[in-house]
C-alpha cells in the first residue's frame, strides 16, 4: 500500500507540469524625493515586495557634457526587509554624444555609490539606438567592471522591440535585463489603441521573449497619462494626470470617453495647452494590467529566479489598483 | 559571410526601426528655419529667442557683465576695466588687503605695477570705500558658494549651518553697520544686497524679506543688483510658499537687467491657471503684466502672450521676442508642447498687419511664416516688410532670405522677371547658411519636368550617376544658356569642371566601362582602402586594409588594371573586374565612398560574373559563382525584402551555381569559411 503510494505519488511529480517559481516582488520608484507615504509604505508590507528599484539619477547631456539630473533626495532610509537596485536613467542623447563611455562610467559608478546604500544589483535605463549603441554598450562594459569587485550585478533595462530585434540592436553586457512589457503602441495622434498598454500591438513582440539571450526580468505598468495631442502631433504628456481635476478643468470640453478638448489656451498641470488641442486619456486598469501579466507569462518561461518590477509606487498610482489585483500580478502562472 | 560587410547593411537599414511609437524627430534631423530671429529682437534678448535642437542653457549668451559697466560708471571710467574685474572675480582678501593698506599709508608708497590702475584713481576716498565694500562682498561669498558643489559630478554639499550662524551673525552686523554708514546710496545699495544673501544662505527667508523690506529704497535702485536682490528675494518667498509673489519677483527681475533673465526664467514656476491669474492679479503695472505673459510665452505659450503684450504694451520690446520665438518654432515645425501652430500663427498676423499694416515686425513675421505654408501673399508681405525695414547687415540679409523664400515657395508659376531681381542674386552671392541649398533644391525641383537639365544645373555641381544626363548637362553648361534663366543656371554652377567630369566618369565605371572612365582618375595617386582585386570567400575589410604586405594601389593604378581587363575580356578578368566592382562599394575593401552607386556596381559585377560563369575552366567558373552570390547578398541587404532578422538570406544563382562546383579548390575553400554557404547547402 504505502510502496503503492509512493509510485502514485512519483508517478505525479513525473507527469505533471511544474509550477514556475514565484518571481520575487518589486516596485519601480521613480521620484526625486524617496520619502515613502504611510500607504506606499502599508502597500510594500502587504504585498511581500523583497525589492526597490529605486531611480537614483540621470544621465543627461547639458551644455556639451553628460551631466548627473534629479539625483534623489533620500529622505528616508529602505523599508526593512527591502533590498535596494539603483536605477540610472542615461538619455539616449548624452549615450550619442558622448565621446568617453569609460569616464562617463567611472563617473557614474562613483555617483551612485555616493548614495550611500548598500546595494547588489545596479540597473541602468537607456532607450539605445543603433546611434548610441556603441557608447552604450561601451558604458555598460566598463560600469560593469566597476561594479563586479564589489559584487555588484549589473542589470538593463530592455524594450520590447530591442527584444524583437535584437541582432540589430545588440544585447547589452550585463548579467540580467528588466523586460519592460509597456508602451508598446503608437504614440500618435489619434492612436486607435492605447499607447501604454494594448494586447495586440504587445502580441507582435512576444513570439521570440524566450530566446532573448538574457535572462529577463519583467515589469509591467500600473501609470497612466493625459496623451497631448496639437493637430496630427503629440507634443506631450501629462503624467499621472488627476482625472477629475481634468474633468473639472474650465478649459476642457468632453470629446468622447477619455478625451477632452481644449476649448481656450491655458496652462493644466503644468502643460501649455493651445484652443483646439486635445487630451487623450490612457489608463493602465487593473484588468488591463493583469491581461499584461497574463500575455507576457504565457510567452516567457523563465529558467531561473525572476523578478516582477511594477512602476511604479506612488499613492497616486496605487490608489487606481487595489491591492488584491496588485498581489496577483505577482503570483506564478503555470 | 561576413562580419563588417554584414554590420553595415544592418546599420543602413536600422534607422527604419526608431523605438515603437515615439516621436523621433529630434533624434537626427533637427527642426530648421531659415529665420535670423535676432532682427526681430534687441540684443539683451537673443538668448531668449528660441534655438532649434538647443535647449535654454546651451544658447550663446552674448558677452556683458552689466556689474562691471555700473562699476564703471561709479568710477566715472577712471579705473581700468580688466584690473577691476581681476580685483573684484578674482583676486584673495590677501590682494585686496593689501591694497587697501597701500592706498591708506600715510607715507606715498611706489605702486607695484598691479596697482597702477589704482593709484591713478584722483578720488581716493571713494576707492577706499568701494575696496571696504569688495571686502565684505569677498567675505559672504564662501558662505553663498559653501553648498555649491565643485562640479556636476561632484557629492552635494551638506552645509553645517549652525557652525555657518556665528559667522553669518558676524558678517551682518558689521554689513548693516557699513550700509547705515555708508552715503554712497550705489555702496548702499550693494551693502543692503549683501545683507539679504547672508540671510538667505543661512536659510532664513523671513528675515530675508523683512531686510527686503528695510532696504526697500537701496534695493529698488535700478541695474543688476536690484535685479538679484528680486531674485533673492523670490527665492525667500517662493520658501515661504508664497508662489504668486515669488513669480513677480522673478518677472521684474528679468525686466530689471539682461544678466539675471536666464535665472530669473528658470525659477518663475508657473504650472496652472491658478498660478497665473494669481501672479497677475499682484502685477502693478500693464508692463510687470506684459513681462509676466512674456515669461509664460518664453516658456511655452507663445501665441497666447502676443495676443496680450499686444494690448499691455503695444509698443515694447516684448513683442519682438515673443514673435521671434513664434516664427522659428513655426517655420521650424518644432514638435513637443512648446509646438507653434503656424496657420494660427499666420491668421493672428494678418489681422495684426491689418490693424497696423506699419509694422516691420509683423510684415517680417507674416511674410516668413507664410512662405513657410507656401502661402502665395508671402512675398506682398516680404515687400512691405522691405519698405519698412532698418538698414542694418543683418535685417537687409534677413529680407534678401525671406523674399526668396517667399517667391521659392509660392504655388503656382514662377514669375521670371522677379526670379531674376530677388533670387538671382543668392545663387551668385549665396548668405552661406543652409538657405543656398534651399534656393538651388527649389529651383531645381521648379524646372525637374519641364527642362531636366536646366534642373541639374541650377543644383551647382553634378548630381546623380545617369550617363545621359550628367552627358546633356555638361554639354549645357559648355553651351552657356540661351535665356536668362538659362543664363543664370549656368552662371550659378559652382562645381569645377573637374569635378563633373570625375562624376561622369564614375557613372561610366558603375556601368563596367572602365576603359571610359580611365581618363578622368589617371593622375589620381590617392590610396585605395585596399587592394580591390582581391576576392574572398568571408570579407573582412579592416583585416584588407591593415594587411601592409600588399601594394597600396592608387585610383589611377586601379582603374589602368580594371581597363586592361576590360579590354582582355578573358572570364578570368571578368572576375577580376567584377570583384573590384564589388570592392569599390560601400562593402568592399576600397570603397569609392558614392553611396549611390552601391547597386549599380553590384550589378554591373554580377554581369561580369554571369560571363564569366560560361568559362570552362572550373576554378574560374567557382570564383565567378561566389562573387555572383556575394552580389545577390548585397542586393537582398538593401532590398525592401529585408525588414526584420526574421527574413533570412535567400541564396540564388551564385551558391547554386556553386553547389555544382564543389570539386574545385576555391569551393572548398568558400566551404570552410562561408557560413552562408553551409547554411544553403545543409537547407539542400
Amino acid at each position: 500500500m504505502r510502496r503503492g503510494a509512493l509510485l502514485c505519488f512519483l508517478l505525479s511529480m513525473a507527469c505533471s507540469q511544474p509550477s514556475p517559481p514565484a518571481p520575487a516582488r518589486a516596485f519601480y520608484s521613480w521620484r526625486t524625493r524617496f520619502a515613502p507615504t504611510p500607504i506606499e509604505l502599508e502597500a510594500l508590507k502587504r504585498l511581500r515586495v523583497t525589492r526597490l528599484y529605486l531611480r537614483a539619477f540621470d544621465v543627461a547631456w547639458r551644455a556639451g557634457a553628460a551631466v548627473p539630473v534629479g539625483r534623489v533626495a533620500l529622505e528616508a532610509g529602505p523599508p526593512p526587509g527591502v533590498e535596494v537596485v539603483p536605477v540610472v536613467f542615461v538619455t539616449n542623447e548624452a549615450m550619442r554624444r558622448t565621446d568617453d563611455p569609460g569616464a562617463l562610467a567611472e563617473r557614474t559608478w562613483r555617483e551612485v555609490r555616493s548614495l550611500g546604500l548598500a546595494f547588489a544589483e545596479l540597473q541602468v535605463d537607456c532607450d539605445w539606438t543603433t546611434q548610441s549603441r556603441g557608447a552604450y554598450f561601451a558604458f555598460l562594459e566598463a560600469l560593469r567592471a566597476l561594479a563586479a569587485p564589489h559584487a555588484v550585478h549589473l542589470s538593463a533595462t530592455i524594450r520590447l522591440h530591442q527584444v524583437k530585434y535584437a541582432r540589430r540592436t545588440g544585447v547589452p553586457p550585463v548579467e540580467r535585463g528588466a523586460l519592460m512589457f509597456y508602451n508598446v503602441g503608437e504614440l500618435v495622434a489619434g492612436a486607435p489603441r492605447p499607447s501604454i498598454f494594448n494586447a495586440e500591438d504587445a502580441s507582435r513582440y512576444l513570439e521570440r521573449l524566450d530566446e532573448y539571450p538574457l535572462p529577463l526580468d519583467t515589469a509591467l505598468a500600473l501609470f497612466s497619462w493625459a496623451v497631448h495631442e496639437r493637430g496630427a502631433r503629440v507634443v506631450g504628456l501629462l503624467e499621472k494626470p488627476d482625472v477629475a481635476a481634468l474633468a473639472a478643468e474650465p478649459a476642457l470640453s468632453p470629446d468622447g470617453p477619455g478625451r477632452y478638448r481644449v476649448t481656450r489656451d491655458a496652462l493644466v498641470g503644468g502643460a501649455h495647452l493651445a484652443e483646439g488641442d486635445v487630451l487623450r486619456l490612457e489608463q493602465m486598469t487593473p484588468a488591463l494590467a493583469h491581461q499584461a501579466a497574463a500575455l507576457l507569462d504565457g510567452a516567457l518561461h523563465p529558467k531561473g529566479p525572476t523578478t516582477r518590477i511594477l512602476f511604479d509606487l506612488d499613492e497616486r498610482t496605487l490608489a487606481a489598483h487595489p491591492l488584491d489585483d496588485l498581489d496577483a500580478l505577482f503570483l506564478p502562472r503555470p | 559571410m561576413p562580419s563588417s560587410c554584414l554590420v553595415r547593411s544592418l546599420a543602413a537599414v536600422t534607422v527604419l526601426f526608431a523605438a515603437p511609437g515615439w516621436p523621433c524627430a529630434g533624434e537626427d534631423g533637427e527642426p530648421v528655419s531659415y529665420f535670423d530671429a535676432a532682427v526681430l529682437s534687441r540684443p539683451g534678448l537673443q538668448p531668449f529667442l528660441y534655438t532649434p535642437g538647443a535647449s535654454f542653457h546651451e544658447r550663446a549668451v552674448p558677452p556683458g557683465d552689466e556689474n562691471l559697466d555700473e562699476w564703471a560708471q561709479f568710477f566715472e571710467g577712471k579705473v581700468d576695466r580688466a584690473a577691476w574685474a581681476q580685483l573684484l572675480y578674482r583676486d584673495g582678501l590677501e590682494r585686496l588687503d593689501a591694497l587697501i593698506n597701500r592706498l591708506s599709508a600715510k607715507q606715498p608708497v611706489a605702486p607695484p605695477p598691479a596697482d597702477a590702475a589704482f593709484f591713478a584713481f584722483p578720488d581716493r576716498p571713494r576707492l577706499l570705500a568701494a575696496l571696504m565694500y569688495v571686502g565684505f562682498a569677498k567675505r559672504v561669498e564662501p558662505i553663498a558658494l559653501a553648498a555649491r558643489p565643485a562640479d556636476a559630478w561632484s557629492e552635494p554639499v551638506v552645509v553645517d549651518r549652525a557652525a555657518q550662524a556665528p559667522r553669518i551673525d558676524r558678517l551682518s552686523a558689521a554689513g548693516a553697520k557699513q550700509a547705515a554708514a555708508e552715503r554712497d546710496p550705489f555702496l548702499r545699495q550693494r551693502y543692503a544686497f549683501q545683507l539679504l544673501r547672508l540671510q538667505f544662505y543661512r536659510g532664513d527667508a523671513p528675515k530675508v524679506l523683512a531686510l527686503a523690506e528695510t532696504w526697500r529704497s537701496e534695493l529698488s535702485r535700478p541695474g543688476v543688483i536690484g535685479a538679484r536682490a528680486l531674485c533673492t528675494v523670490g527665492g525667500a518667498l517662493r520658501r515661504s510658499g508664497d508662489l504668486a509673489r515669488a513669480n513677480l519677483a522673478f518677472a521684474r527681475a528679468w525686466d530689471a537687467s539682461d544678466d539675471v533673465k536666464e535665472v530669473a526664467l528658470v525659477s518663475l514656476k508657473l504650472a496652472s491657471e491658478k498660478d497665473l491669474a494669481a501672479t497677475l492679479a499682484l502685477a502693478q503695472t500693464p508692463r510687470e503684466r506684459a513681462v509676466v505673459w512674456t515669461l509664460l510665452g518664453a516658456r511655452g505659450s507663445e501665441l497666447r502672450a502676443l495676443e496680450q503684450v499686444r494690448t499691455l504694451a503695444p509698443d515694447s520690446d516684448l513683442q519682438g521676442l515673443l514673435l521671434a520665438r513664434a516664427v522659428v518654432k513655426a517655420v521650424g515645425k518644432v514638435e513637443g508642447a512648446g509646438a507653434v501652430d503656424g496657420a494660427r500663427l499666420v491668421r493672428w498676423l494678418r489681422s495684426e498687419v491689418a490693424k497696423q499694416p506699419r509694422s516691420f515686425q509683423l510684415q517680417l513675421a507674416l511674410a516668413h511664416t507664410g512662405a513657410a505654408r507656401a502661402d502665395a501673399k508671402a512675398f506682398a508681405a516680404a515687400s512691405a516688410a522691405a519698405a519698412l525695414a532698418p538698414a542694418d547687415a543683418a535685417t537687409q540679409r534677413q529680407l534678401r532670405v525671406t523674399s526668396a523664400y517667399a517667391l521659392l515657395s509660392a504655388p503656382g508659376p514662377l514669375d521670371e522677371a522677379l526670379l531674376l531681381r530677388h533670387v538671382a542674386p543668392l545663387l551668385t552671392a549665396p548668405v552661406g547658411s543652409d538657405f543656398d541649398a534651399f534656393v538651388r533644391e527649389a529651383l531645381s525641383r521648379r524646372w525637374a519636368t519641364q527642362a531636366p537639365v536646366l534642373s541639374a544645373a541650377f543644383l551647382g555641381a553634378p548630381k546623380g550617376f545617369d550617363l545621359r544626363s550628367l552627358l546633356a548637362l555638361e554639354a549645357f553648361l559648355a553651351g552657356g544658356g540661351k535665356t536668362p534663366v538659362e543664363q543664370l543656371a549656368v552662371q550659378g554652377w559652382t562645381a569645377p569642371p573637374q569635378r563633373l567630369a570625375r562624376h561622369i566618369a564614375l557613372a561610366r565605371l558603375a556601368g563596367a566601362d572602365a576603359v571610359g572612365a580611365q581618363a578622368a582618375f589617371a593622375s589620381d595617386a590617392s590610396p585605395l582602402g585596399a587592394d580591390p582585386f582581391w576576392l574572398h570567400a568571408r570579407d573582412c575589410l579592416e583585416c584588407d586594409q591593415a594587411d601592409t604586405a600588399r601594394p597600396t594601389v592608387t585610383r589611377a593604378q586601379a582603374l589602368t588594371r580594371m581597363a586592361a581587363l576590360q579590354r582582355a575580356g578573358s572570364p578570368e578578368a571578368l572576375v577580376e573586374l567584377g570583384t573590384a566592382l564589388y570592392n569599390f562599394t560601400e562593402w568592399g575593401n576600397a570603397c569609392v565612398g558614392e553611396h549611390e552607386l552601391n547597386q549599380a556596381f553590384f550589378q554591373s559585377a554580377a554581369a561580369l560574373a554571369r560571363r564569366a560563369l560560361q568559362a570552362k575552366d572550373r576554378e574560374v567558373r567557382a570564383r565567378a559563382a561566389l562573387l555572383l552570390a556575394k552580389t545577390e547578398l548585397q542586393a537582398f541587404y538593401q532590398s525592401p525584402a529585408y525588414v526584420s532578422d526574421r527574413v533570412d538570406f535567400q541564396a540564388g544563382e551564385g551558391f547554386r551555381a556553386l553547389a555544382g562546383l564543389e570539386d574545385t579548390r576555391f569551393a572548398r575553400e568558400v566551404l570552410a569559411e562561408c557560413g552562408y554557404y553551409r547554411t544553403f547547402r545543409g537547407k539542400r
